[in-house]
């Protein structure tokens, strides 16, 4: 299975999906006009992806804004991992947020409430911010 | 040439409040200049962060959703289109803390006002907590299959707007032509948050 990579704009932020090792990050900022067009690509992915996965699956979220319609398509994702989840796999899924931003942790915290998945609620490092 | 149609509130707008205006023609390419601008405005201004981000988040969902709406009306759009407003200003009087508001007014066809101002006084009847619980009950619902259909957000942007500046938002009808009306929304925020 190929690997998924987009690169961030400023639009939409950066795609990284890899196969073989599990490791998938979407980092940037995630405010497309249409997420519908831009998330497709992702969620198909991940339908091959969950059918072979990797032993072990990551999923990084660092994002600094993303619209309501993306909040969507993010949850879509999760629901995605959930299922594999499900089916006994290991699932990680790490949300960062900036220290200063109570509402993205907030968010990480209402993912949780929604979706049976370990995610761990994690400050982005200053420096690298 | 038809007349352009004016806002009253502009009238008693002063520019020194004013940090960015636009008038015109929206597109997705200008939000992103925006950002900027709006950052660094109120990166200067000493605003937190977490409220810079509610602010910013705001303006990117109001302005796409004009963007979506003009979309939606297709050919009748290029004529309404070029009215866009969208105000960033304060109203800081003396000691008191900085106060925000974000404006915009976009022409709204006569025909979907009812359905809007329904969905607008619901959200402004409920609590923000009441807001969350609904915000978190329509992802967990809507999420589950992603089709094209939900590229506008599944009713929840303004309900996001609403929670983050914690229900202080009004909104307004004005004149504007035969078949639309000036729809104008003002979002409030304390800098000091």
């Amino acid at each position: 299975m190929e690997d998924l990579y987009f690169e961030a704009t400023n639009k939409t932020p950066k795609v990284s999906f890899r196969a073989a090792d599990g490791k998938l990050e979407i980092i940037g900022r995630s405010i497309p006009e249409n997420s519908y067009k831009f998330y497709e690509p992702v969620l198909q992915w991940l339908d091959e992806y969950i059918d072979s996965p990797a032993e072990k699956t990551e999923l990084t979220f660092k994002l600094d804004y993303f619209n309501t319609s993306s909040s969507m398509y993010i949850l879509g994702i999760l629901k995605k991992l959930e299922f594999l989840h499900e089916k006994g796999h290991a699932v990680q899924v790490k949300w960062y947020y900036d220290v200063e931003d109570e509402d993205m942790m907030q968010t990480g915290e209402d993912l949780k409430q929604i979706v049976k998945l370990p995610i761990e609620i994690l400050e982005i490092d200053q420096e690298e911010a | 040439m038809p007349k352009t149609p004016t806002l009253p509130f502009l009238a008693d707008m002063k520019m020194e409040q004013i940090i960015l205006c636009f008038h015109g023609k929206l597109n997705n390419e200008m939000i992103q200049y925006f950002i900027k601008i709006m950052d660094l405005n109120l990166i200067q201004c000493e605003v937190r962060k977490v409220q810079r981000r509610r602010i910013i988040s705001v303006m990117i969902e109001s302005l796409q959703n004009v963007i979506h709406y003009n979309a939606r009306l297709q050919e009748e759009a290029n004529e309404v289109e070029q009215h866009t407003y969208f105000i960033f200003y304060h109203s800081s009087t003396g000691q008191e803390a900085p106060v925000y508001r974000l404006l915009v007014s976009n022409p709204v066809k006569e025909a979907h006002i009812q359905n809007l101002k329904a969905r607008l006084e619901t959200i402004k009847k409920q609590a923000v907590d009441r807001l969350h619980e609904e915000q978190l009950k329509i992802l967990e619902h809507k999420s589950v299959k992603a089709d094209e259909n939900q590229h506008h957000g599944a009713g929840i942007g303004l309900i996001d707007m609403a929670r983050r500046c914690y229900g202080n938002f009004d909104y307004n009808f004005y004149d504007f032509n035969d078949n639309f009306k000036y729809f104008t929304i003002q979002f409030v925020f304390n800098g000091q948050v």
